[in-house]
């Protein structure tokens, strides 16, 4: 039995606050009806509660890679000896397919390597062949001949695998609801696939279905196969698409709040305030966005490393040095990039302070900062919701571009950029190193498109304009 | 003479997510060439779903499902896209409401026109003859200025000038039938009576039928010949113009005429019709208008009463319409009123004035205007010019005026909302306009405001019960008991349900966050308020509602009103006293039965005989003194430059002191002041 300390870095206790600053929020919500009623709205919209569904994939990742630890390593002198190496909970979960690393490229399922390289045979004589993996495939006796009906029939029990799951969540999850409702389970089952009330649910367990019958499948033959192949340095992709959630969710989540309070206070004060306050914003924001960005974030991102590298005695391992620069990108990120939400919401301020019921208020001499906050707030806060999420998928590639520029993340660190940029070259060669790419691609596509579905479907419970209409 | 447009069983169906609604359900009506055919209701009824079936110009989400619509001989509704495209602008012309929004902003009037010329002749023409044809256009519509004018863009015409472009528009293509909707709503009451007379001048040169919509019983009585009444997408009476006002004969008719205000009925409720429009999605058996109707019987839920004839040129939708005519006249009725006679203060005279509350005094409010490279301030416009006025305890002085006379800036310099640039406004005994930031709240819980839109002044994200305390709470008002058990008992004051503080604002109608912006006024205890407006967004009977109510917490709380309106029909109704501005100057004042039955200023002369008058007893004013300053009402006014009379332009007494000196007030009689040089 090993022993374990628990390591975290500065992330990741940004990332549990935010976890559970959503928690409190829910648990105080549900207190209030008025604050509830717009969530049941969400929850009751089907194409929301699916992306919901697939995005909650993602945040159960992110956070089982934001709790890190080292393992001891032996005792001297009754005290432990720890690892250098940091490692997470997904880690630990993934460890096969970290371990298993091959020695360069191979393609997803393969056999064997993606390049031929000269070996001895048994007769002694040189000969370019392309090697058999070191982990991929071992199992098969003749991978020409087996390799097909081994892949079909691995998937097939993991379809199967899945159906079982599926069926024996969807039983327990309707026994208890049928305990709770206090209804016949038959009659729940009918009236699931046919109330229009329960449509939200049929698409959570749609949606859970189809990712089951996807997912199952991959993590039984991953431990066969790369199921997305390997890099360069025989790295699992599989294993590196994994890890890059985190840096992304993290880049997205963290630089948006760092926009966030900077767009919306100037933006506001910008427009309701005017006079010189919205003079000096307007000016701040005019120069700011007059600056090309990634120049501006290059030259940021690089004093901020020259100033890592000089202070090494703050950051004692390299894995603390990349989550420093992980943080001081999001922050880079969130600075240059709150101007387009600022301007918006300056504009829209402008409109609502002309309205009668800011007289009104203050007529009642309430004050500025309350009416800011009770009056225009609550009024843009769906041009906030937008941009935020815009912002979100906007930052997740900006990361990518940044890293494949190569002011980014950490080399060191997993991300959908480093995965990219180191790809890229790979374009070019023929036949052609798609699957890096294709992967990072997907695992973005996904993330991107789960949040903004999401996102819109809170826009639409919270607007109550809306709500008028479609009633 | 022959019909000209025949509508027959129209039915127009709108598909919501909650279910099928008819907004026009079998609609007949025909129209003569030559006439003028007004089509009346309240909003919601259909009146413009109408007009837009016959142009064929209907939203996506409705269509006409049944019926006939034949204009000239031609089934408009067997016509291809292609061929209706051809019968819009040269038979069938449309103008809105709102001339600002129908015109494009980044055009010129000319080139505009000429567009409208272009498409609405056959074949390729000279350009001299668009031209020639786009200024005919223009003097047809009286445009002042017609050379200047092609050249402008929107934005530099007054309102009335649009309206004319819009019209020379519609008629570019010489339609027999011009479709005017709502016309005049957006626009002073001066300029309202040019465009009528403009429209009634060119129907007779042109021999075109005019189809005009309109809610305004009073507009209809000046220009139409024919008048259908509409109420929930059916027609529920028509008849010739001149019957009708003689004496209606669908319960809502005569109720509509009992809701407008007049002098007469000061010292009296006005009737009002209660509930509202009932939602077109259900499925109608009975009379539509039974659960608002004083007269109904058994019959009336069970029937659909059929439009029947009660003369050759007259149908209405009622089934014991006899009964209900008991009064031969629809003057105020003793026999048909509800007897309710409000216990207010009597007419001013017979008490001993009560103490000031409000004395404004010399007040200027002036407006910078920006300018040059740098925004350098180039000049002010003077919104509010050397105003004084007093308004006693409990009273309520009505302050009427032509838009952009700075009645609006006025109420809110009183409240200080907007800060005045010279002068002082009294309230209380202390100087608001110099008044401490320390006294400020005391000041804001007595001095309170309602406005105009009820859309615009409540918060769309914020509950009712939260709207309610905001002022309570941030004036730190002490009243025993519960917060919320103050809000349910301000919303029972104004006959709301107390459920009503948990719902957002779009939950209600216009007339009911009317009340609720009314009830935000008063949760602090005001003895002043300022109304801007309080019932121009709102629907006659609505409005009735809304005048009732603020009547009756003027006499439960001794309230003072500064009323401001430009309906001076709702100001004679509610004021004891009036205050005419005009450009930014009052330039008569006093009791309202003084200022209204004698005016003296040229320019309250020149209003008063511009209100349209649905019935003799609402007239306002002798039409002799008619049309006398109103050619000039269009012109663009200069802004304040002249160092006299700011009407010196309009006004066609004006003498050759008018151009130098400002006039000063004058005495008329004890309770009357004018500022004329002519006195």
């Amino acid at each position: 039995m090993t022993h374990y300390r628990l390591d975290f870095l500065w992330s990741d206790y940004l990332v549990w606050s935010i976890v559970s600053a959503v928690i409190i929020y829910a648990w105080y919500v549900q207190k209030y009806p008025h604050l509830l009623s717009p969530w049941k709205l969400v929850v009751c919209n089907s194409r929301g509660m699916a992306a919901a569904t697939v995005f909650l994939v993602f945040i159960v990742i992110s956070c089982a890679d934001s709790i890190h630890y080292r393992s001891e390593l032996s005792v001297q002198d009754g005290k432990s000896v720890y690892s250098t190496e940091l490692n997470s909970a997904l880690d630990l979960i993934l460890e096969p397919i970290k371990k298993n690393r091959e020695k360069t490229y191979s393609a997803p399922f393969a056999t064997h390597l993606f390049s031929k390289e000269t070996v001895k045979n048994e007769l002694g004589h040189d000969q370019r062949i392309f090697p058999r993996l070191r982990f991929g495939g071992t199992h098969l006796a003749d991978p020409v001949a087996d390799w097909l009906p081994d892949i079909f029939k691995k998937s097939l029990s993991g379809i199967l695998m899945a159906c079982v799951i599926w069926l024996f969540g969807f039983l327990v999850v309707l026994s208890v609801m049928s305990r709770l409702k206090k209804t016949p389970i038959k009659k729940l089952y009918a009236s699931i696939w046919s109330d229009s009330s329960m449509s939200a649910f049929r698409a959570v367990c749609i949606t859970i279905a189809i990712m089951l019958l996807i997912g199952v499948p991959l993590v039984y033959l991953a431990s066969y196969y790369h199921v997305f192949g390997t890099d360069k340095v025989g790295q699992d992709v599989c294993y590196q698409a994994l890890k890059s959630i985190r840096t992304g969710m993290v880049i997205g989540l963290l630089a948006t709040i760092v926009t966030l309070p900077i767009a919306v206070l100037l933006g506001v004060m910008a427009g309701y305030l005017r006079g010189w306050v919205d003079d000096c914003i307007q000016y701040i924001y005019t120069t700011l966005s007059s600056i090309p960005s990634v120049l501006l974030i290059a030259a940021s991102v690089l004093m901020m490393q020259v100033y890592i590298e000089n202070h090494t005695e703050l950051f004692p391992s390299a894995e603390s040095r990349a989550d420093i620069r992980l943080l001081a990108l999001c922050v880079i990120l969130g600075m240059t990039s709150w101007t387009g939400l600022c301007r918006l919401l300056r504009g829209e301020s402008m409109r609502l302070r002309e309205l009668e019921y800011i007289q009104a208020a203050h007529a009642f001499a309430v004050s500025d900062w309350r009416i800011m906050m009770q009056h225009i707030l609550p009024n843009v806060m769906h041009i906030v919701i937008m941009a935020l999420v815009m912002d979100f998928s906007g930052l997740v590639l900006a990361e990518a571009v940044l890293s494949y520029v190569g002011v980014g993340v950490d080399t060191s660190m997993m991300s959908f950029g480093t995965m990219i940029n180191s790809a890229r070259l790979e374009m070019a060669r023929e036949p052609m190193v798609w699957w890096s790419l294709s992967v990072a691609f997907t695992f973005m596509l996904l993330l991107v498109l789960a949040a903004n579905i999401f996102a819109d479907a809170v826009r639409e419970a919270f607007d109550p304009r809306l709500k008028a209409k479609v009633p | 003479m022959s019909n000209l447009l025949k509508v027959e069983d129209l039915q127009a169906r709108i598909d919501t997510p909650s279910g099928r609604l008819f907004p026009v359900d079998r609609l007949s009506f025909s129209i003569r060439s030559g006439e003028t055919f007004a089509l009346v209701g309240e909003s919601g009824c259909g009146k413009s779903m109408t007009a837009l079936s016959i142009m064929r110009l209907l939203p996506e989400v409705a269509h006409i499902v049944g019926g006939l619509i034949e204009l000239d001989g031609v089934n408009l509704l067997s016509l291809s896209e292609s061929e209706m495209r051809a019968q819009r602008g040269r038979r069938v012309g449309i103008i809105f409401q709102d001339p600002g929004l129908s015109l494009n902003p980044v055009m010129t009037i000319g080139k505009q026109i000429a567009e409208a010329v272009l498409s609405a002749s056959t074949s390729g023409v000279a350009n001299n003859y668009v031209h020639d044809k786009v200024m005919s256009l223009l003097q047809d519509v009286q445009m002042p200025n017609p050379e200047q004018c092609v050249h402008e863009y929107p934005f530099q015409l007054s309102g009335g000038m649009k309206q004319r472009a819009m019209i020379a528009m519609a008629l570019a293509g010489d339609p027999l039938l011009l479709i005017a909707d709502e016309p005049t709503t957006a626009l002073d009451v001066t300029v309202q009576k040019q465009i009528l007379q403009l429209l009634k001048r060119l129907q007779r040169a042109r021999d075109m039928a005019i189809l005009l919509i309109t809610h305004d019983l009073g507009v209809v009585a000046e220009v139409a010949d024919h008048i259908a009444v509409m109420y929930a997408g059916q027609i529920i009476e028509t008849s010739t113009v001149a019957d009708f006002f003689k004496q209606p004969h669908h319960p809502y008719s005569q109720k509509l005429f009992k809701s407008l205000p007049d002098r007469a009925r000061h010292d009296q409720q006005l009737a009002v019709i209660p509930g509202a429009v009932p939602d077109l999605s259900q499925d109608f058996i009975g009379c539509r208008f039974v659960e608002r109707c004083d007269h109904h019987q058994e019959r009336c839920f069970q029937q659909l009463p059929l439009l029947l004839a009660t003369n050759e040129s007259r149908q209405v939708r009622c089934h014991f319409w006899k009964d209900t005519v008991v009064c031969s006249s629809i003057m105020p009725c003793p026999a048909l009123d509800d007897g309710k006679h409000l216990v207010i203060t009597q007419s001013t005279e017979n008490l001993v004035p009560a103490p000031p509350l409000l004395q404004v005094k010399q007040l200027k409010l002036y407006y910078p205007r920006y300018g040059g490279l740098f925004r350098r301030e180039i000049g002010v416009m003077k919104a509010v010019e050397d105003v004084s006025l007093t308004v006693a305890q409990g009273q309520t002085l009505g302050l009427v005026g032509e838009s952009g006379c700075g009645k609006s800036s006025l109420g809110k310099a009183i409240l200080r909302l907007l800060k005045p640039t010279a002068g002082q406004v009294v309230f209380n005994g202390m100087d608001v306009a110099q008044i401490a930031a320390s006294d400020m709240p005391s000041f804001r819980q007595q001095a309170q405001i309602i406005f105009q839109d009820p859309f615009a002044s409540l918060n769309p994200r914020i509950r009712i019960g939260e709207i309610l305390a905001e002022g309570i709470e941030s004036l730190k008002i002490i009243h025993s008991g519960d917060l919320q058990d103050r809000v349910e008992q301000l919303l029972h004051m104004v006959g709301l349900e107390p459920s009503a503080k948990v719902r957002y604002p779009h939950e209600f109608s216009g007339g009911q966050r009317q009340r609720i912006a009314i009830t935000r006024a008063l949760s602090v205890n005001p003895s002043l308020i300022v109304c801007d407006e309080p019932t121009s967004a709102l629907d006659v009977s609505v409005q009735a509602q809304i005048l009732n109510l603020l009547r009756q917490l003027q006499s439960e709380k001794q309230l003072t009103y500064v009323f401001i309106s430009h309906n001076i029909s709702v100001v004679r109704y509610m004021a004891d006293e009036i205050a005419v501005m005009y450009l930014g100057r009052i330039v008569e004042r006093g009791a309202t039965a003084s200022v209204l039955g004698s005016p003296k200023h040229p320019y309250t002369q020149t209003l008063l005989a511009a209100v349209p008058a649905a019935y003799p007893a609402q007239q306002l004013f002798d039409k002799a003194v008619d049309t006398l300053h109103l050619a000039h009402s269009d012109m663009r006014l200069p802004a304040g430059k002249s160092a006299g009379c700011a009407f010196y332009s309009r006004c066609t007494f004006a003498r050759a002191e008018c151009s130098q000196l400002q006039p000063v007030e004058r005495k008329v009689n004890v309770h009357h002041t004018v500022n004329c040089h002519l006195y």
